[in-house]
């Protein structure tokens, strides 16, 4: 059932920009790949263009091989959650979850069932008579996520579910998104500005920039080794320095390490000396900024801050931690 | 409470006096017992209500605006409806040009578009009157359902539909199962406003009348060129409490006026 959702060479240029510049991506059966990138950079157009929305300028998009650019978005069998769920305000919980399946003229009986199933599936069977209107934002995005899996699609497109819950929430939902892609073994895309979000949920992430896919991998290894700066920069890899003999590297301001006076640095470190510039409280402890001696501004994370702008620090960078960015493209 | 200004008080006071009064002063000489038009009536009765009920030539002219309300909101629906949803979801070009052509009907003076229609339908084209009218009314009422129902369609969510689609609707299920009923209520208060419209109209009836095709405002125009009995009063009270009833049921099932205001904000827009 699972599909293989494969984009070859999707172009689509909006007046004045280029949204997606010669797109090719492949999104494997049963997993979900997430599209992640800033705002702006092309993974809505993408999705809109995998969804059947938008006829891309050039280029083919192929769902298990057979070339669907030319259908329209009824003849793709494909389930969207949409950012603003796009419930129907007129129908019931039950009627939105139903729709799909009337459409495909499925006898009453088996309709009665499968939207049972998909309330089941989301837990909210007690909420089938209910208006979308009535719901709150995590029950809405249940509803709209039942109503797109139910019609058991060849792929599930999620363009930012969780972007209009509150943060609390939208963490929960993750494991909740995550369980029911499993459990219906889906193929999905995701699309989002998140990146924990990206890291947690999927099983491969393709980060788009300015409408080309800049990096696609694993979540950890896209982590570990962004492929260029841009990338680097993006997924919060804040300082970039030159350590001498390695060349230019990318580090997190959380594995940027603080030497207090007398402290020695670990052996395979590299030691950088600057004074305080900036201060930060940030809850869980304090965002500081440093400025070096050859005047690179680099931020680091301390849990306490025992230190005041204008005084002198050490900061020690773990080789291991350092992305080098030697030989990248920017 | 907030204190007011003296003047202001007695401004608004003139005011309303000015609005209200020759209303109240009709629905009070409709009541009367007497065979004359005066103030205060002589003697109360119903006479007068009776009397308009069981008038021949009024009871045909309000066939008739009816019809003619009806037929003119439905065609106008008919041909408004897809103009708007081309407007707001399809590709019609130049949008700005084509929205204020199907606003015109309400600028142009209806005098002109009803001697034109007159000129060009019946007189050229031999036209019956009846379709004339029906012809003049649908003209008229276009802008209402094009506005009404595109302010309605404006401020729906388009991922609603989108969402339709993907889960296997073609554009005409998609069309009567998701944005029909979410533009209802603009459907709604676009065939009330029309109705009402049509229903009113004065100057392209009169334009368009013949034979079988007078309406009740025109009827009621001859009525008073002649005869000086309250008829025509007791026919207006009667007709004021069906706007009444009308904007009530309205207001009801539609939110009217909060329609109507988005309508009027957007038809100001540029």
């Amino acid at each position: 059932m699972a599909a293989v959702v494969r984009l070859d060479r999707v172009r689509h240029t909006f007046p004045g920009v280029v949204a997606l510049d010669d797109v090719e991506l492949t999104a494997p059966p049963g997993r979900l790949t997430a599209l992640l990138g800033p705002s702006g950079c092309g993974k809505t157009t993408l999705l809109r263009v995998v969804a059947g929305h938008l006829r891309p300028a050039a280029g083919r998009v192929l769902i298990d091989g057979r070339d669907a650019t030319a259908l329209p978005p009824e003849r793709r069998d494909i389930g969207m959650v949409f950012q603003s769920y796009a419930l129907f305000p007129h129908l019931t919980v039950a009627g939105n979850v139903a729709f799909g399946l009337r459409m495909r003229r499925l006898p009453r009986e088996t309709v009665r069932r499968r939207v049972g199933e998909a309330l089941d599936l989301v837990g909210l069977a007690d909420q089938a008579g209910r208006r979308p209107q009535e719901l709150s934002g995590g029950q809405r995005q249940r509803v709209a996520l039942a109503r797109a899996v139910t019609i058991r699609p060849a792929v599930l497109l999620l363009d930012e579910p969780l972007s209009s819950l509150d943060a609390r929430l939208a963490v929960q939902m993750r494991g909740e998104l995550r369980r029911v892609q499993r459990e219906t073994g889906l193929t999905a895309i995701l699309v989002t500005h998140d990146q924990e979000e990206a890291l947690e949920l999927a099983d491969e992430i393709a980060i788009l920039d300015r409408g080309r896919v800049v990096q696609h991998g694993a979540p950890q290894e896209v982590f570990r080794a962004p492929a260029t700066r841009w990338v680097a920069g993006f997924l919060g890899y804040e300082n970039v320095l030159d350590i001498p003999g390695k060349g230019p590297v990318a580090v997190r301001p959380e594995h940027l390490g603080l030497l207090r006076p007398g402290d020695e640095a670990p052996g395979d470190a590299h030691v950088v000396d600057g004074t305080v510039a900036d201060v930060r409280f940030r809850g869980t402890g304090y965002t500081i900024t440093f400025r070096t001696a050859e005047g690179r501004s680099l931020v680091a994370v301390s849990p306490d801050d025992g230190l005041a702008p204008g005084a002198p620090a050490r900061l020690y960078v773990p080789l291991s931690r350092a992305v080098g960015l030697e030989g990248r493209s920017t | 409470m907030t204190r007011r200004h003296p003047v202001v008080g007695a401004v608004a006071a003139v005011a309303l006096t000015f609005l209200l009064g020759p209303i109240l002063l009709v629905v009070g000489v409709a009541f009367t017992a007497g065979d004359t038009i005066e103030f205060p009536p002589r003697g109360l009765s119903l006479r007068w209500f009776a009397q308009a009920l069981s008038y021949g030539p009024f009871l045909e002219a309000l066939r008739t605006s009816l019809l003619v309300a009806v037929a003119g909101t439905v065609l106008a629906l008919a041909l408004g409806l897809p103009v708007a949803l081309s407007l707001n979801r399809g590709g019609a070009r130049p949008r700005g040009a084509i929205g204020t052509l199907f606003t015109l009907p309400v600028v142009v003076p209806e005098l002109v578009l009803g001697y034109a229609l007159f000129q060009t339908l019946m007189v050229t084209f031999r036209v019956s009157a009846f379709g004339a009218l029906l012809a003049g009314h649908t003209v008229l009422l276009l802008p209402y359902a094009v506005r009404v129902t595109g302010a309605s369609l404006a401020q729906a969510d388009r991922s609603l539909e989108e969402a339709a689609r993907g889960l296997g609707a073609g554009g005409w299920a998609t069309f009567t199962r998701v944005t029909l009923p979410v533009i209802g209520p603009g459907v709604a208060a676009a065939s009330v406003l029309s109705l009402v419209t049509s229903f009113n109209n004065v100057p392209l009836s009169l334009l368009l009348n013949g034979p079988g095709t007078t309406t009740l405002p025109v009827a009621m125009l001859h009525h008073v060129e002649f005869a000086f009995d309250p008829l025509v009063a007791a026919v207006c009270t009667l007709l004021l409490v069906l706007a009444v009833v009308v904007m009530l049921v309205t207001e009801r099932l539609a939110g009217f006026t909060d329609v109507l205001a988005r309508q009027e904000a957007d038809r100001w827009r540029p």
